[in-house]
């Protein structure tokens, strides 16, 4: 970007400064507060410093935008706020950033409401530079990922730097949607408001949530090079569409897109290595498009980073019917006499099904209202596929004709222009290939998958708490979770996974870890017992980024462990990888499976288990029969032998199979 | 609309191999696809316009390893680790012809490895389904496309691969486009559960 254009970035930069006697004020005042001050005190004529001084409307602001660029990054600005702000009370403020997924409330009250670091001399030296977006973050980054965007408590929950990079994304995706902004309408505030207020109303973006698939089943390490293009892909699209982009993860992307680019425009990208993908796709309003009126849902009407929020809260809605049904028909058939118990409750049952249906089907209609108006679409896109392929059928992926042999392994085997090129042009996972030719080598694959649609919900579970602490009312209602929340914690999780990579290598050292992507590792080990390092350095990583998710019933984040003989094939693993189902879930091909919740991690390793010879010898019976390994430890001489291990299971909720997993991979 | 023979089935132990060549572990099908089925029952009935499909409600994951032998050098090749479902219980759907007569009960094999004593079923009829109710759900087996108007079923959102259907009196066949396991789909609620199964 020339430095004579507007930097959206910057348009915060005055949150940073102390507070100043400025010409006009009895007082110390904010200039971010007062951008009439300041801008009667100096003006510098470049874009950037306009940008500063005039971007807000609200009725404190004496001066406001007046040109179009400045009224979308007005626009801009409010889009990548943490929260709606007519909604959180402006009484207590602290300037320091909450973490919803790591900050506690407890260490809010002791913390200097204040931080202020520059001064206004030193911000008018800077603008006067024409500085870059780049000159910006690399000047104040540490300033900007401390101070909260928005200093109300409880609506201090994203970082300044996180909102400058959105209102930067957000300003050039309206750039890109090519809406007219007439000059006539910066005549008068009154003017502008209303037409800001229009604007948002009818103005729209589309989110769309794509995610990659893949149908190659991998049996070579060669075979592997996929993820490494899965990765060069995601780069490139993320090259590609910087602006777009506002949350990834190793294989879906959130983006919004203005509605001028049609939402298949990833499928020649992706089509390129014949993978597919799957995309939802919602076309918001900027803002509530009805605000006067009860909607659906309050949080609905307008960009929302959850396009299939509609689905969602269908869902939900039906399932919680169905749960207080069940309720509702126990306590009434308590009521009623035995003998005429049968009679009345198929006709409860019948009036039940009735209402369900009824709701049912009232969803059914909203949503297909939302498809027929073009507004919400979701599906799958493939590669042109054939209806028919005459043999030979590509051996790896199984979707298209195979037209090339490859025969250097000794092994013929028939591949597809996909499968081929993806063999040929990927990098060699070389220590892995080394692996497979060594005796007694154990394996164990290690995947962290992040959960979107969890993240979202347990995000605003933990907003929902913060609220509740504040005592601000009606939490349920305001704990929005916006765009900026979810780049605030992308920013913390991609922290996250590089403290990972480099734990997992001083720990296991680096000849023993094949690193497949920065969520993935192949590690070799010895034994089975190694996997509790990696569970320990796990565990502290947690505690040190995402603590509060030990406080959910479910982590957004999972682990998946697949541990085996080197040789045994990668797609097997590939199953449990991809599919977690359990925050945490160990599998030991063929000896066993264990499932542990986030919150029970810190209880499982430091579980003693008593006597390492009964150890030894209870996983050697637990593999011949889970039975007798059962009955060993629920009976009296169990209690003398394994008094942890039933505690494990009577007092922490450890399921038995769970625990006699851990005892192989304790014992090995 | 077409009505169906619903028989369930029963087997020991299955083998129901993915067509994954290379490698020494050979992984089991946890669907009971159309092309295993119906070329199973076909074989058994003798008719070659048999359709039917398979949903397996519950199954028990184990391996086996098995090494093939070259009888004419009388030597063992690399031993196979093979994935076998036991105590398998499901259901079969047959698509109702005026020319199929079919027995209460009877017992097909299916699979791999039959003649080392896997794959033997017994199929017992439960009940003839006219109108069966349709939803919209996950589909948990796999149909190809140019069949799926014999099991009402309409495509939401799809997930394609490839079945492979054999010419009659031949040793070779086509591939043909399916809609696979975990496909959303608008069809009859007793082919609809989870991605893997009901």
């Amino acid at each position: 970007m020339s430095a004579d254009e507007l930097v959206p970035e910057i348009h915060d930069i005055m949150k940073l400064c102390e507070n100043t006697k400025l010409p006009g004020a009895d007082r110390e005042v904010s200039p971010h507060s007062n951008p009439h001050l300041v801008y009667d005190y100096k003006k510098i004529k470049n874009p950037t410093f306009e940008g500063i001084c005039k971007h807000h409307h609200g009725k404190n602001f004496e001066i406001f935008p007046d040109s179009p660029s400045l009224f979308l990054l007005d626009m801009a600005d409010n889009l990548s706020a943490s929260t709606s702000r007519v909604k959180i009370p402006n009484d207590r403020t602290n300037d320091a950033i909450f973490k919803l997924w790591k900050s506690y409330f407890e260490n809010v009250k002791n913390t200097n409401p204040y931080f202020r670091p520059l001064n206004l001399n030193e911000i008018f030296e800077f603008v006067r530079k024409n500085p870059g977006k780049e000159d910006y973050f690399r000047a104040y980054y540490d300033y900007l990922i401390f101070r909260a965007e928005d200093a109300k408590l409880g609506a201090n929950i994203t970082s300044l730097y996180t909102h400058s990079v959105l209102t930067g994304k957000f300003y050039r995706i309206l750039k890109a949607a090519n809406y007219s902004v007439p000059d006539d309408i910066f005549k008068d505030k009154k003017t502008l408001v209303s037409t800001y207020n229009n604007k948002g109303q009818n103005w729209s973006l589309n989110v769309v949530k794509y995610q990659i698939k893949f149908t190659q089943k991998p049996f070579r390490v060669g075979d592997l090079n996929i993820f490494k293009v899965l990765q060069n892909l995601r780069n490139e699209i993320e090259e590609k569409y910087s602006d777009f982009v506002l949350f990834t993860t190793s294989d879906e992307f959130l983006l919004v897109l203005p509605p001028n680019i049609k939402n298949d425009f990833l499928k020649s990208l992706l089509s390129k290595y014949g993978f597919w993908f799957n995309f939802v796709r919602r076309e918001c309003k900027l803002e509530d498009p009805d605000p006067n009126t009860e909607n659906l849902n309050p949080k609905m009407g307008k960009l929302n980073p959850d396009p299939e929020k509609l689905k969602k809260d269908a869902n939900s809605a039906i399932e919680k019917k169905k749960r207080d049904q069940k309720e509702s028909l126990k306590s009434k058939l308590s009521q009623i006499p035995e003998e005429r118990r049968k009679g009345i409750e198929k006709k409860i049952r019948k009036g039940y099904e009735k209402t369900l249906n009824d709701l049912e089907r009232n969803w059914e209609t909203k949503i297909e209202k939302e498809k027929i108006n073009g507004l919400f679409k979701e599906g799958n896109e493939y590669i042109e596929l054939f209806s028919e392929i005459k043999p030979p059928i590509c051996e790896i992926c199984q979707m298209a004709p195979a037209e090339f042999t490859d025969d250097k392994s000794g092994v013929k085997e028939e591949l597809c222009k996909y499968c081929w090129k993806i063999r040929e042009n990927g990098e060699k996972l070389i220590k892995l290939a080394e692996w497979t030719y060594e005796e007694d080598i154990k394996t164990a694959w290690i995947k962290i998958s992040l959960n979107f649609d969890k993240l979202i919900d347990t995000l605003e579970e933990l907003y929902i708490k913060y609220l509740k602490e504040l005592k601000i009312p009606d939490p349920e209602e305001k704990a929005e979770i916006k765009f900026s929340v979810l780049s605030e914690f992308q920013f913390d999780y991609e922290s996250f996974l590089k403290q990972l990579n480099k734990k997992i290598v001083s720990v296991f050292h680096e000849e023993n870890v094949e690193k497949i992507l920065d969520d993935f590792f192949c590690i070799k080990i010895d034994n089975s017992s190694e996997i509790i390092k990696f569970l320990r350095l796990y565990n502290s990583l947690i505690d040190e980024f995402f603590s509060k998710f030990k406080e959910t019933a479910e982590s957004p984040i999972k682990l998946v462990i697949s541990e085996s003989a080197v040789k045994f094939p990668f797609f097997e693993h590939w199953k449990y990888l991809e599919n977690p189902r359990n925050d945490i879930d160990i599998k030991l091909i063929g000896k066993g499976e264990m499932k542990v919740n986030l919150n029970q991690l810190n209880t499982l390793l430091i579980l003693r288990l008593g006597d390492k010879t009964a150890l030894h010898k209870l996983a050697k019976m637990a593999e011949i029969s889970k039975e007798l390994a059962y009955m060993e430890i629920v009976s009296k001489k169990g209690k003398k032998e394994h008094p942890d291990l039933q505690k494990a299971v009577f007092e922490e909720g450890f399921k038995i199979s769970d625990i006699l997993t851990y005892v192989k991979i304790k014992g090995d | 609309m077409p009505e169906y023979l619903e028989y369930s089935l029963k087997a020991d132990a299955l083998i129901l191999g993915e067509r994954i060549k290379g490698g020494i572990f050979r992984p089991s099908s946890k669907s009971l696809r159309w092309s295993t089925i119906t070329m199973a029952l076909r074989k058994w009935t003798g008719k070659r316009d048999l359709h039917a499909i398979g949903v397996l409600d519950s199954y028990e994951s184990n391996y086996f390893v098995y090494s093939p032998t070259e009888r004419a050098a009388k030597t063992s090749k690399i031993p196979l680790q093979v994935e076998v479902l036991n105590n398998v219980e499901g259901n079969v759907y047959i698509v109702k012809n005026s020319k199929l007569e079919l027995p209460y009960e009877f017992k097909i094999f299916l699979g791999a490895l039959i003649s080392k004593g896997f794959g033997k079923c017994d199929l017992k009829f439960e009940r003839e389904i006219k109108n069966p109710e349709r939803k919209k759900g996950t589909l948990c087996t796999r149909i190809p496309l140019k069949y799926k108007h014999l099991f009402s079923i309409e495509e939401v959102k799809p997930i394609y691969g490839y079945l492979f259907e054999p010419n009659p009196n031949t040793m070779t066949g086509t591939y043909i486009k399916s809609l696979f396991e975990g496909s959303e789909v608008e069809g009859p609620v007793f082919l609809l559960g989870d991605n893997n199964g009901r």
